[in-house]
């Protein structure tokens, strides 16, 4: 079989590196991480609290974690809820806005030459 | 083309046949293929959404609204009603999510990823039941509490603020309660399923839906399906591993999983050349992006108020910037694009944020994956520490919103977010996720903000030549383009739905094109390039890259700087500037 190796190994040496890698995965997966899971306390509250609200602790972005739309149901109706005039396209809000595009030109202009 | 440093640098004339012979277009063609693919299954089932909406205004709507003092069990019980409308529910987008699934999460025996039996499904879904029913009671008893408070809160005519408080707080631990006992109550639905076909069909789909345009740009199909069985094999086996529960716990997802796979195999036994026309990463990788912007929707950026935009969107660019001129200045990072991709995924999202940024100034695969792996590394540390310190030093009343806040501004991945903020509570889980989501959105604006640099400075210094806007059009990364057009598309299509029915937009766009549509594939488009990347790096290359410990002293740099003015700002605009509207949440 050709291939794309970027080292000089033999094949059985080769071979036998990845199945020495997929062995230790292995002893993490099912030793070390258990263990450390389980004496290191916060680790495990953590692990608990993940299993019971069933909470996808590896996603990247917003939508795949099930936090992020329930809180904001709960922060955006909370907010129209209390009937507040500070809350929303205020002056404050766009200053806000306008701040981080203000930044953005100033690191443009006199940071990043 | 100009390779100067190993880094691709287009010059020339701008052609029409670009459109369809390049990879930006195709990304944005595939990726909008699929956005209007959902958009024509979703959008016709309107008014279905509509009257679920209705149902809830006209059963809870009064009672929810009798008092603005307290937020009443009828006020939960409208958004529970309202939360129910989803687009993604009806038949096709049932059948969508079931198609498009990655493995099931499994913890000793690997064949619960893609299959499991009637039997087994049955005596999973026994065992929740127990558990659902001991919650339920928990739930049912909260209620009974809440009520009672409620209705005494109810009789002073919510004037009491000492009986307002008491009732505000037994409708919290009903809430908290409840939120339990509907996650315990989702286990008790454990059903039988064979994963294996499904995997096979959207392989074959994936196949197809890359493998015509590589075709039109020059490969021939039945040597891209070759190597794409390889790859998407790869792809599989590194969604399998991140859906066992130790790797689940530790935030150890798809992307640690594909790159890792992908350089074992190329640093070991070594990629097969009849896998390499497969090995696409810049291909998967744009159309992925396209998917996303689909979902940078800017009115969510209002979500948490003026609180909110100042910690997310003041804190991160002057974190970026500050960490960037650091690496160049202080430590002299040999690399403009790893620093830019470091600081991306640092200050901002930290995995989705470090793709785009790197996409947008064409950095090295080897830099993306180092700064994907130091983002990683630190999200695990920091999703630990973080909330067992806040716990341990915050004064109790500011650890769910200041706690919330500094975590979603800080760790860098979502999930990990997620994980920290319940580990507190509740409401610390809704503020740093929320905070995060801003984030999120600023991915776009960083995105943007990265392609115009590398285009007009940092390439101008490099090639020496002059750019004038035709030049600047003909190297921008045109992919970026459908990415932010996504983005705008989609944010106005959202407000739109949202001014016609409040709640609409999450029923339709949110829960709808987006859950049911963009987001099955996203994370696949994702996994295919990550795992190119793993089986085109040299580790070698990448040690190179990581000479001096420079991209870690960058990335301690700049996160140490974003946890310390994080705190400052959420301190300053929750508890200084709007104590009140603080108070609300």
């Amino acid at each position: 079989m050709s291939s794309e190796a970027v080292t000089n190994d033999s094949r059985p040496k080769a071979w036998g590196k990845l199945i020495f890698f997929s062995f230790l995965i292995w002893v993490f997966g099912w030793i070390v991480g258990p263990y450390i899971e389980n004496n290191i306390s916060t680790y495990k509250q953590i692990a608990q609290v993940v299993e019971e609200r069933d909470i996808d602790s590896a996603a990247y972005m917003y939508m795949d974690s099930v936090g992020s739309y329930d809180g904001e149901y709960y922060l955006s109706d909370s907010f129209k809820h209390s009937k507040r005039n500070d809350y929303g396209m205020t002056k404050a809000f766009f200053a806000g806005i306008l701040s981080c595009f203000m930044i953005l030109w100033f690191g443009w202009r006199f940071m990043m030459n | 083309m100009a390779e100067g440093n190993g880094i691709v640098v287009d010059q020339g004339k701008w052609e029409w046949s670009e459109m369809w012979k390049k990879e930006d277009w195709w990304a944005i063609w595939i990726g909008f293929f699929l956005l209007v693919a959902a958009m024509f299954v979703y959008f016709p089932h309107s008014g279905e959404m509509k009257e679920i909406i209705n149902k809830a205004e006209a059963k809870y709507g009064e009672a929810a609204n009798r008092t603005s003092a307290i937020k009443t069990i009828a006020w939960h019980k409208l958004s529970d009603a309202k939360k129910k409308a989803e687009a993604r529910k009806v038949s096709t987008g049932k059948w969508l999510s079931s198609f498009a699934a990655k493995p099931h999460k499994w913890t000793d025996n690997p064949m619960d990823a893609f299959f499991m039996s009637k039997e087994k499904a049955a005596a999973k879904a026994d065992k929740a039941k127990a558990k659902y029913a001991k919650k339920k009671a928990v739930e049912d008893a909260a209620f009974a509490v809440a009520l009672a408070s409620e209705k005494l809160a109810e009789a002073a005519g919510f004037k009491d603020e000492t009986l307002n408080a008491s009732a505000s707080a037994a409708i919290d631990k009903w809430r908290d309660a409840k939120l339990a006992a509907s996650s315990a109550k989702k286990k008790t639905k454990v059903k039988a399923y064979n994963q294996i076909g499904k995997l096979i069909g959207l392989g074959v789909f994936f196949c197809l839906l890359f493998g015509i345009p590589m075709s039109i740009m020059g490969v021939p199909f039945k040597k891209f399906a070759l190597g794409f069985v390889f790859v998407y094999a790869v792809v599989v086996l590194a969604w399998f591993f991140s859906y066992q529960s130790t790797m689940k716990h530790y935030g150890i997802g798809y992307a640690a999983w594909a790159i890792f796979l992908g350089m074992l195999i190329s640093n070991t036994v070594g990629t097969p050349k009849w896998a390499m026309p497969a090995v696409q990463t810049e291909y998967y990788i744009k159309t992925g992006l396209v998917l996303l912007g689909a979902k940078i929707l800017f009115e969510k950026i209002i979500t948490i108020g003026t609180a909110g935009i100042f910690v997310a969107w003041v804190v991160t660019p002057t974190v970026w910037l500050i960490t960037y001129w650091f690496g160049q200045k202080i430590i002299n990072m040999p690399s403009k694009r790893l620093n830019a991709v470091i600081c991306s995924d640092m200050s901002v999202c930290g995995v989705s944020a470090a793709i785009a940024a790197a996409s947008a100034c064409r950095a090295k695969k080897e830099e993306l994956t180092l700064a994907v792996g130091l983002s990683l590394v630190f999200t695990a540390i920091m999703m630990i520490v973080m909330p067992a310190v806040i716990k341990g030093t915050f004064p109790v009343d500011k650890q769910m919103i200041l706690g919330g806040a500094w975590m979603g501004g800080t760790i860098d991945a979502s999930g990990a977010v997620a994980a920290a903020g319940a580990f507190l509570g509740e409401k610390a889980l809704y503020v740093a996720a929320t905070i995060k989501m801003i984030q999120n959105v600023l991915i776009g604006v960083i995105a943007f903000f990265v392609a115009l640099y590398f285009t007009t400075k940092v390439e101008t210094e490099e090639t020496g030549a002059k750019v004038g806007l035709t030049e600047i059009w003909f190297r921008f990364p045109k992919f970026v383009l459908g990415f932010m057009a996504a983005s705008i598309i989609f944010s106005l299509i959202y407000s739109g739905f949202n001014s016609e029915l409040d709640g609409l937009g999450r029923a339709m766009i949110d829960k709808g094109t987006i859950k049911g549509g963009s987001d099955l594939f996203r994370g696949w488009f994702f996994s295919l390039s990550f795992v190119s990347i793993g089986l085109a790096t040299n580790f070698r290359e990448l040690k190179h890259h990581f000479k001096g410990g420079k991209p870690l002293i960058l990335y301690v740099f700049g996160q140490s700087l974003n946890l310390v003015l994080t705190l400052v700002m959420a301190y300053i605009m929750f508890y200084v500037v709007f104590p009140d509207l603080t108070a609300t949440i």
